[in-house]
């Protein structure tokens, strides 16, 4: 299983493929948070999501951070932050 | 044992001598949660006669074992009470985000009691605990209290419950506001809170949430996305969000309510000015959303106040459209949209706050109150300057604004005693409600609500009922065609909802994902899965609705007890009996006592009531396993048993 998550981020950045939010789109639910981490860690814990959605005023603008850790859930077509996001505001890209 | 849904505090706070005791959640399990949970606390910790302001009186601010976790829309809060205007139960539930930071910071459920010294707000961080000055905060509104506690903990993702000047000053009307926006408005929590002396909550939390089989657990949470957007719940309202149910409705047949329940229909061009489509096109910024939901039915909105000053909000509702609208006979939106902005500001219950300002314009028109009570406001049908006045002096209790900050039915009482058959309430709380004389399921389920009022217990809608398949909705008690069905149907769909919608409101989860609102959307099977899933107890469908039913019982014991509550609490204002709708699609729609009656008799039926009284008799308890609760009713003789009946 490590093994082909290494091979899946070797693949990954060979490809240089990440996720992206469009912070246009997202209304910050964080449901992507929740997702990754369950996938990462097995629990619900935004702090160890690879993806984070922050908005300091519930009203105002939001801001988003890819860390590391980011396996595009490996073994999936489409990353389960992909999947669940319910406004498409979170999509698979080519990073820099 | 680790526990999984759960994260396995509940924190006792005395705030009389500033201690704080943290107790396992262990033992509460068969509560479930949220308001499960508090109807078990509330019934076992508040003395009878304990005052709703008095120190024995108990906060319960508590999240369900689905709460922060991917199950969809788990961002729910219950804030629970004993009920300032009814004295009874209360209990009010709120979105947003703070529930899942609670959790986070390593709490299911917070119990507060006693009062302060001085006023205090306290800070949770991660397991910690601490009761601070609330110095600099008191008197400030909602809104810059938010921003001010979020930079006093050098934090902006904070987050922060409080209320306005409203709960300060122990306003009935006064709500607790969460999110600056977001308002549990029930029981005139805020003015328990203020009781308290406690202005706010701020809670930044970074532990995690265990479920106990993650794998099913998001297979499962997969699947209750899928069904919500296939039911066409989100499409509708990310669309027309928390203004959908606005008279006259999509279908043109919703009733209105005018100039405080005269009549159930308003003037044509009126109606237009007023149209839910008028704030969304007009007035809306963009769409916000709730923890983890897919739904985003809330919406910032743009007003101008009365200086012409451009203001955003949030928390905007059909029913703010309603009671600042017709209720009080103003089609101007943007009165309707200063109102509501000002009430959560303030810390008021909007719907509450419409219904005593529509009492009393009435009662002005009917020389009841004269100029000089009304320190020289111009009374007259809506009146924007006597409206926002009213609303400040409401809060502040100050001139005519003590009164009406008990509500209408106190304010009455207080006033002149005639003045009580236009004090629109129901068991003393003011009755919020459109269609009570064209929606029986609606009007039923409305006025046997343990809170007092409101539509959020067992009211349904009898149209989402085709949406079931024929055995579900024999599973919801409909053994008919909702087009066919009886007092008795009626009855049983009422109780079997009140039973549905106390465990949706116990695991933590928001109702607009349920048969509550959409028959297609999820049902009990679906979330007793992720019941199953997330705390690893092996529990049917029907085990939970067990439990639920457990809660709606607890809830009517505590109301039997406390305030003395029975069949003749359950009976709408007389109003809806004397003034028949006057025209239009609903013309001539009227409450008749018979068929009231014949509708508390087969909703007392279903829930195995006696029906002289209205009191629980020895079964409906047994039934639900709360043999204890019968002992407490039948030692205050309000117990019924047949078989003890000669």
């Amino acid at each position: 299983m490590k093994e082909r998550k290494s091979d899946m981020e070797r693949a990954c950045k060979e490809m240089r493929l990440g996720v992206a939010v469009d912070v246009e789109k997202c209304n910050g639910c964080r449901t992507c948070e929740l997702v990754c981490s369950l996938h990462l860690s097995g629990m619900f814990d935004p702090y160890s999501s690879a993806i984070r959605i922050v908005r300091p005023d519930v009203h105002g603008p939001i801001s988003s951070e890819i860390r590391d850790g980011c396996d595009l859930c490996s073994g999936l077509s489409i990353p389960y932050c992909v999947e669940f996001c319910p406004t498409d505001a979170v999509f698979l890209t080519r990073v820099p | 044992m680790p526990a999984y849904g759960w994260v396995g505090n509940v924190a006792w706070i005395d705030l009389s001598d500033r201690s704080i005791r943290i107790e396992p959640i262990d033992k509460y399990r068969e509560w479930i949660g949220g308001r499960g949970l508090a109807s078990h606390l509330l019934l076992e910790n508040v003395p009878v006669e304990a005052d709703p302001f008095s120190a024995e009186n108990i906060v319960v601010i508590s999240t369900g074992p689905l709460t922060g976790t991917l199950s969809p829309a788990s961002g729910r809060l219950s804030i629970s009470s004993k009920n300032a205007l009814t004295h009874g139960y209360g209990s009010a539930n709120v979105g947003g985000y703070f529930a899942p930071e609670l959790k986070r910071a390593g709490f299911d459920a917070l119990v507060i009691r006693g009062v302060a010294k001085a006023p205090v707000y306290l800070s949770i961080h991660d397991g910690k605990i601490e009761i601070c000055s609330a110095d600099g905060l008191w008197g400030l509104t909602t809104s810059r209290c938010d921003e001010a506690l979020k930079e006093q903990s050098r934090n902006m993702e904070a987050r922060v419950l409080c209320i306005g000047p409203g709960g300060e000053n122990l306003c009935k009307l006064a709500n607790v506001i969460v999110d600056k926006g977001r308002s549990a408005s029930y029981g005139g929590i805020g003015a328990i809170l203020g009781a308290k002396r406690l202005k706010a909550i701020v809670v930044r939390g970074s532990m995690s949430i265990r479920v106990h089989s993650p794998d099913e657990f998001l297979s499962l949470a997969r699947e209750a996305f899928e069904k919500i957007d296939r039911s066409g719940v989100v499409a509708h309202l990310k669309t027309y969000g928390l203004l959908a149910a606005s008279p006259p409705g999509i279908d043109g047949r919703a009733a209105h309510v005018v100039r405080n329940y005269k009549d159930g229909v308003w003037d044509g061009d009126k109606t237009v000015k007023t149209n839910p489509l008028v704030f969304i096109v007009g007035h809306g910024v963009k769409n916000l959303t709730c923890y983890n939901c897919p739904i985003r039915c809330s919406r910032l909105f743009r007003y101008a106040d009365e200086d012409g000053t451009n203001k955003l909000f949030e928390g905007f509702q059909a029913n703010h459209i309603t009671n600042f609208g017709s209720m009080i006979d103003n089609d101007d939106p943007e009165l309707i949209l200063e109102a509501s902005a000002l009430c959560n500001d303030l810390g008021l219950d909007v719907d509450g706050c419409g219904c005593s300002i529509a009492w009393a314009f009435e009662s002005f028109e009917r020389g009841k109150l004269s100029s000089s009570q009304c320190d020289g406001l111009k009374m007259n049908w809506g009146n924007r300057g006597a409206v926002i006045a009213l609303l400040h002096q409401i809060a502040q209790r100050k001139g005519l604004g003590d009164l009406l900050a008990d509500g209408p039915r106190e304010a009455a009482g207080r006033l002149d005693r005639e003045t009580i058959g236009w004090a629109m309430s129901i068991k003393g709380a003011p009755l919020r409600e459109i269609n009570m004389q064209t929606n029986m399921s609606w009007a039923l389920g409305v006025a046997v609500s343990t809170r007092g009022s409101g539509h959020l217990n067992g009211a349904f809608r009898m149209e989402n009922l085709p949406e079931l398949s024929s055995e579900e909705r024999k599973s919801v008690g409909f053994h008919t065609r909702p087009d066919e069905a009886g007092t008795s149907a009626i009855g049983l769909g009422v109780a079997w909802y009140e039973d549905f919608k106390s465990l949706v409101d116990s695991l933590g989860v928001c109702y607009f994902t349920t048969w509550w609102i959409n028959g297609k959307a999820l049902g009990p099977s679906d979330l007793a899965g992720l019941y199953r899933a997330a705390t690893g107890e092996c529990v049917e469908a029907r085990e939970l609705l067990r439990r639920g039913a457990r809660v709606q019982n607890i809830e009517k014991a505590f109301n039997t007890l406390h305030a003395g509550m029975g069949r003749e609490s359950d009976f709408p204002p007389s109003r809806l009996f004397e003034k028949p709708i006057s025209r239009g699609v609903n013309m001539g729609a009227l409450l008749t006592r018979d068929r009231w009656n014949a509708l508390l008799d087969g909703y007392y039926t279903a829930r195995k009531y006696d029906l002289r009284s209205g009191w629980q008799t020895r079964e409906c308890l047994t039934d639900c396993g709360l043999e204890a609760v019968a002992r407490r009713l039948e030692g205050a003789g309000r117990l019924i048993d047949p078989s003890h009946e000669s």
